[in-house]
């Protein structure tokens, strides 16, 4: 059966090249797999893992330490990979991608870091005032980190883009996430909006598909996921 | 395979018109038949025609109605005092030889035949059908999907430029000789002994045009049967994400085409690559 559909030109990505792009994206950019504060991060700042800031300790204007570091992360395009076992309710439909992804989140306990103060806060702290030391947990300093699997199904997107021609990308619908009881929907929240931001970086202008293999490309049709692939019909003018 | 990129015939047609509007070519030449000294050259530019695919396993491009266009431009030099014969009026000359006075002969004009230089342009227009074979080729950093063309002769007839210079060079004759005095009443004569002259060279000279037509379609990278044509070129290193993108610093995150083949299938140009 023929392949473009009364396009000029269709191209296709196979999920086993996705999995290798995120293997290459994580080789090239690590930062973007491990989150943390100095103290959990390890490599050189801003280039083996992401700079962010302790989490607030309400009352202070300290935080302690945390990391976030996605272990893992695969890929698979709608028909199901037999193995792969989404946990209810998600179900991979027509045009749907699951993403499956470890998660490590670690707290350094008995650490605190200063912490940004908004300055509302200043604005009503009395400089006269007795200062308010932190709880310091006895001076021990202790690791603690928990992995969550996350499971989420989603489906490719097209937005324009700045050079006039639309970038190809991935958007999660659904995510779901395992035995962490009543704070399920707040993690979920989050790594939903954490996944989400990550995959709007991964956007690809299907223009430079080949670049220079044609004139001029433009976007006619997808992407659309069928057949373990991502698909995109594009007309040359 | 990791990735497919496939073609249809009409987009095949379109980046195949984009590659014919790019093909003109022109060379010169010269060369002399008898009298008549002929500097020539000739241009050339290709258009249209329709590309149609044959599926595997002949994975073949047949490019039917090429239109190769151009002009032949032809400068004619010769010397009329070599095809022409001496002329006098009179004729003939009496001489007598007078003593004590020397020799006395009747009046004479004899005409010097000029040379004569001129030009002439020769439009021409023939289709061409020819038939490539496809071939991936490794460019260094590039692959390249390779047109290989099948050795062909082009057909065309340039047989009617013949009447076009005999017309043209009997006009010039005729100019020239009308405008020498006293031999208005052998003008005719004059003019056909020059195209009498011609006449049979002439298709030698259009052959040797043709020869030229020949060599510029051979230069021609679509149509040269020694140099692959590349079709389509795919960047080795594709960059999936450039550098800086989003986040000043960010290194590019690249991947390797390693292996790209390519063949028709349904009428399609298929070609299929690994990631690495």
């Amino acid at each position: 059966m023929a392949l473009t559909l009364g396009h000029h030109v269709f191209a296709s990505i196979n999920e086993s090249a996705f999995n290798k792009f995120i293997g290459a994206f994580r080789l090239a950019r690590p930062k973007y797999f491990f989150y943390a504060c100095p103290p959990l991060g390890s490599g050189v700042p801003g280039v083996a893992f992401y700079v962010i800031p302790p989490l607030p300790i309400p009352g202070t204007n300290s935080g302690m330490p945390i990391s976030v570091r996605i272990l893992q992360a695969s890929l698979d395009f709608t028909p199901t990979q037999p193995g792969l076992n989404l946990p209810p309710p998600l179900s991979l439909g027509p045009n749907q991608f699951a993403l499956s992804v470890d998660l490590e989140v670690c707290f350094l306990c008995g650490v605190l870091q200063k912490a940004p103060d908004p300055a509302g806060n200043q604005d009503r702290r009395n400089p006269e005032g007795p200062g308010r030391e932190p709880y310091h947990n006895d001076g021990r300093i202790q690791k603690e980190c928990a992995k969550l699997s996350i499971w989420a199904i989603g489906h490719p997107v097209s937005t324009p883009n700045t050079h006039g021609g639309r970038d190809i990308g991935l958007h999660i619908d659904h995510l779901v996430i395992k035995e962490v009881g009543a704070l399920e929907a707040l993690l979920e929240c989050y790594s939903e909006t954490m996944l989400n931001t990550l995959l709007d970086t991964l956007r690809y202008p299907v223009e430079q598909f080949a670049l220079g293999a044609f004139g001029s490309l433009s976007l006619a049709d997808g992407p659309k996921i069928a057949d373990n692939q991502l698909k995109v019909w594009a007309d040359i003018s | 395979m990791d990735t497919t990129l496939a073609v249809s015939e009409p987009g095949v047609n379109v980046v195949l018109q984009k590659a014919l509007a790019l093909a003109h070519a022109s060379k010169s030449a010269s060369a002399s038949w008898g009298p008549f000294e002929v500097g020539y050259s000739a241009s050339v530019a290709l258009s249209g025609g329709t590309a149609t695919l044959q599926n595997a396993p002949a994975n073949k491009l047949d490019l039917q109605g090429i239109h190769v266009a151009g002009s032949v431009s032809a400068y004619f030099t010769f010397d009329l005092g070599k095809i022409l014969p001496t002329i006098c009026i009179p004729p003939f000359q009496v001489c007598v030889s007078i003593p004590f006075i020397g020799t006395v002969c009747t009046p004479q004009v004899c005409i010097h035949w000029p040379s004569v230089t001129m030009g002439v342009n020769l439009p021409f227009a023939f289709n061409l059908d020819v038939s490539f074979g496809f071939r991936v080729d490794d460019l260094g950093s590039q692959w390249g999907i390779d047109l290989l063309i099948d050795p062909f002769s082009p057909r065309f007839d340039l047989s009617p430029m013949g009447p076009v210079i005999i017309a043209a060079i009997q006009a010039q004759v005729s100019a020239t000789l009308g405008t020498i005095p006293l031999i208005g009443g052998l003008i005719a004569g004059l003019v056909n002994t020059v195209i009498g002259t011609l006449t049979p060279l002439v298709s030698g000279i259009i052959a040797a045009f043709g020869d030229l037509i020949n060599l510029i379609l051979s230069l021609l990278d679509l149509l040269n049967v020694s140099i692959p044509f590349t079709l389509l070129k795919f960047d080795k290193t594709q960059t999936f994400l450039p550098a800086n993108v989003p986040l000043m610093g960010d290194a590019p995150v690249n991947m390797t085409l390693a292996v790209l083949q390519a063949q028709v299938l349904d009428r399609e140009l298929v070609a299929e690559a690994s990631l690495a």
